[in-house]
């Protein structure tokens, strides 16, 4: 585990030239042009898509059903502390259904 | 909405611990018509103010955040890039490595994600003319981290990923009570809603309109100013008679 982690780690460091000064330049992979018709199209698709309260209200029984959802910072550190497992921490406007 | 797609459920079942907390009332906080509402697709990033979702190691320190909506493969794209920099805060390295090596993987990330990722975090309208009206009013010589620039001109505005991404990599490893969450997601408008009237279709009565101190822009200005008194309407089409010369 921690032999493979540390190659992810040399490889990151060895394909990355230098950093250069934050946002100054284009990506390579994000300038306008490099976005082709079919991927602009499903990101309109998507925008367009609309699920009504019903089915959202069931999405959201089902994450709340299958996990266990913490209210408190200091036991779900607890917790991730005991699973050896980072913590999805969300701040969220309004009760835990709706926007999940 | 995305949290309950897969592949964004099964990252976050199998490998995440989840928490979460109400929001309202924080200073960085927009406004909303709330959550019992269908909901609509939107572009990875929007909503900053409404949402964020934070990946924290077990000692409490910021993996990664990610303000607003984001989708459910991108969204899972980015749980695995948390996932790594656990593993890498967890490694037996130095901490100003952790440092160097956290933003490396940000910026690295943020140079190779999909496509459709990137074309997914484009800005919804509203807000990108916020940000517009936000660098006009910049003094000469300041930047705007939301745009690319050029021999020190803004050329376009970046994609909500790359933004987020840089602004991650600006704080590396840092603890959660020291996250300034109102500077991270400090970009768009502050009143937020994108229901575009489906409440209307589904039958239910719009909410009230928003007061007008919460308006911004060309909304605001019209709202705001004063009633002129006596002014008279310009007429809607031209004259179709020219009007007689006096001599």
């Amino acid at each position: 585990m921690m032999r493979n982690s540390a190659l992810i780690l040399a490889a990151c460091s060895l394909l990355i030239p230098t950093l250069q000064a934050q946002g100054q330049t284009e990506p390579p992979g994000q300038t306008a042009a490099a976005t082709s018709v079919p991927e602009r199209m499903s990101s309109r698709e998507f925008r367009g898509l609309t699920v009504p309260g019903k089915k959202v209200e069931e999405n959201v029984k089902r994450l709340t059903k299958e996990m266990h959802w913490y209210s408190s910072l200091g036991s779900a550190l607890a917790a991730g502390r005991s699973q050896g497992k980072p913590v999805l921490w969300i701040h969220a406007l309004g009760d835990l259904k709706g926007f999940l | 909405m995305s949290l309950s797609l897969d592949p964004a459920f099964s990252v976050l079942k199998d490998h995440y611990v989840v928490g979460w907390k109400n929001i309202n009332g924080k200073k960085w906080v927009g406004t909303s018509y709330g959550c019992d509402q269908p909901a609509v697709g939107m572009t990875n990033g929007a909503g900053p103010g409404n949402m964020q979702m934070f990946m924290l190691s077990p000692d409490g320190i910021v993996l990664h955040c990610l303000p607003g909506f984001w989708h459910p493969e991108d969204l899972e794209h980015e749980l695995q890039m948390g996932r790594v920099l656990h593993r890498l805060w967890k490694s037996k390295s130095s901490t100003k490595a952790k440092r160097t090596m956290f933003k490396r993987i940000q910026l690295q990330t943020m140079r190779n994600l999909p496509r459709a990722m990137v074309t997914r975090s484009g800005w919804q309208g509203f807000d990108a003319a916020n940000e517009r009206n936000r660098l006009k009013m910049l003094k000469t010589g300041r930047t705007r981290d939301t745009f690319f620039y050029k021999d020190g001109k803004p050329t376009r505005i970046k994609p909500t990923s790359t933004v987020v991404h840089e602004r991650m990599a600006a704080r590396p490893f840092v603890r959660f009570s020291r996250f300034d969450t109102a500077m991270f997601v400090d970009y768009g408008r502050k009143y937020y809603d994108n229901n575009q009237r489906v409440d209307e279709y589904y039958g239910k009565k719009p909410k009230e309109q928003k007061s007008k101190a919460s308006m911004t822009g060309k909304r605001a200005y019209k709202a705001k100013r004063p009633q002129e008194k006596g002014k008279k309407k310009r007429p809607t089409s031209r004259p179709t008679s020219r009007p007689t010369r006096k001599r």
